[in-house]
């Protein structure tokens, strides 16, 4: 019995260091979802990645049979735009990001947590495509998730 | 006491039957799932992220191979149902254990979920040495009723806070032994009995790195496979059993863990009175385990677990590890 303890503990020590190796020396604090190390920005390509994956994702969420009714009426020009500020703020690359805030954004189109789901797929198949490694599309994710709770719709405000 | 042989008459046939209350509750589990593919519920089809819903525990609640984890299981989220069924082998040296189950979910907050536990429990002749009669090749079946309610938090979604998705959750559960009840009457098991527990689960999504902890409130044996409590005493009350998962996303379909389950140890001291000197003695069970799903739909997961020793009187104290596979569905 105390064999097996101690192979568990092992076998849990292997499965976090290998998740801390992959984590590039990233300091785990509760992130406020501003800033990061200059790395994920590299690892998206920089400008030019980043432009090309909010293209990419735009043009999926927009004819995605899940996800297109929501954006019948938007310009996508300027989503574009405002996609690649966002995702080079949060990949810490510097910009600005001067669209309207993400409640606002998202207010009364009754947008479900499966819907938000349904997006974050899409974003990780353009990711995909664009071949960025699983462990920084997580790091990405995990800057972007907390926004569920200002785009998803909560019981108290239904959709006009 | 000491060298007590206990003559038992014929062996009452208390095989679970279809009439028992868990029973009806399973064919009634499978009458909601079966209704549940009529248009007029919502489908989670595309619902939660991959592998986000935990795989089918062996007491039928979502979560690890062998513990329940805080998530809700199936794909449902906010204004959605989920179904979930599976089916599992796990192979050891001298015991074969068959699951199989049904989960339903409520909009990613509750889960209803039944699994039947089929032991081949042959090595249980070893007791007519002490005037039972087991049947030959005898089995032991164990019925699991759960229930799981998300109190708080997403595991997943969560991503800014150190907060955990905690779900309170119980298991009622119904053990047929057939001949081999007469054993657990004797060391004072009992054939029913409610587990609780409250887990709570955390994706650490930038890591791609699961941990859950659960803590359990039980007096099972073995998980109940040998009945609930003894007569030794002192151990028959339940007490708090720690269990803590780890997994790993290596991909957003392939995940590795590790779990760690502990087990009262009710029977050893009842056990060492009846001269069987720790013949009776549970360990902690453990496991590794891959777990892959190559689409919303399915998941396979294989394991390699150790349960330590099983009755170790009747199995010359054998530790019973070997490997495990599940397939579950998910609609």
């Amino acid at each position: 019995m105390r064999l097996t303890t101690l192979r568990f503990t092992t076998l849990t020590a292997l499965i976090l260091s290998a998740s801390m190796l992959t984590a590039h020396g990233q300091t785990q604090t509760p992130p406020d979802a501003v800033s990061a190390p200059a790395s994920l920005y590299d690892a998206f390509g920089q400008q030019e990645g980043i432009r090309r994956l909010a293209d990419n994702f735009v043009q999926r969420v927009s004819t995605d049979t899940r996800t297109a009714p929501f954006f019948k009426e938007s310009n996508l020009k300027r989503v574009r735009e405002k996609i690649a500020e966002q995702l080079c703020v949060v990949t810490g690359g510097g910009c600005v990001y001067t669209g309207d805030s993400m409640v606002e954004v998202h207010k009364g189109q009754g947008i479900q947590v499966a819907d938000f789901n349904a997006v974050v797929e899409i974003l990780q198949d353009a990711m995909t495509q664009q071949g960025i490694a699983f462990q920084d599309q997580n790091k990405l994710l995990a800057k972007l998730a907390p926004m569920y709770r200002d785009m998803v719709e909560s019981p108290k405000t239904p959709a006009r | 006491m000491g060298n007590a042989v206990p003559q038992r008459v014929s062996a009452l046939h208390s095989r679970f039957d279809s009439h028992s209350v868990l029973g009806r509750h399973l064919r009634l589990l499978c009458a909601v799932a079966v209704m549940g593919a009529s248009p007029c519920v919502t489908l989670a089809e595309t619902g939660k992220l991959l592998l986000t819903g935990g795989v089918s525990s062996v007491d039928g609640a979502a979560g690890g191979g062998i513990s329940p984890w805080a998530v809700v299981g199936t794909n449902a989220t906010d204004g959605q149902m989920g179904y979930s069924a599976y089916i599992s082998t796990l192979g050891l040296p001298d015991y074969r254990l068959t699951t199989y189950g049904a989960a339903v979910a409520i909009r990613n907050r509750v889960e209803v979920s039944a699994s039947q536990q089929d032991l081949d429990a042959s090595p249980a002749t070893g007791f007519n040495a002490l005037g039972f009669s087991v049947a030959s090749g005898q089995h032991i079946v164990m019925n699991t009723l759960g229930l799981k309610v998300r109190l708080a938090g997403d595991a997943v979604l969560d991503a800014d806070t150190w907060l955990p998705q905690v779900s309170l959750g119980v298991l009622q559960k119904e053990t047929a032994a057939a001949t081999i009840e007469p054993v657990l009457r004797f060391v004072g098991a009992k054939t029913t009995g409610t587990e609780a527990y409250i887990a709570a689960t955390k994706l650490f999504l930038a890591q791609g790195l699961l941990v859950n902890a659960t803590l359990r409130y039980t007096n099972a044996n073995q998980g109940g496979l040998l009945g609930f409590g003894s007569a030794a005493p002192g151990q028959n009350s339940a007490t708090w059993a720690p269990e803590v998962s780890v997994a790993y996303l290596l991909s957003r379909n392939l995940a590795i863990g590790a779990e760690f389950r502990t087990m009262p140890n009710n029977l050893e001291a009842l056990g060492r009175s009846a001269g069987l000197g720790d013949g009776l003695n549970a360990n902690h069970w453990s496991d590794i385990f891959v777990a892959w799903a190559p689409s919303k739909r399915y998941s396979l997961t294989a394991a390699y677990v150790d349960l330590g020793q099983v009755v170790p009187a009747i199995t010359n104290g054998r530790k019973q590890s070997g490997v495990y596979a599940s397939v579950q569905l998910t609609l």
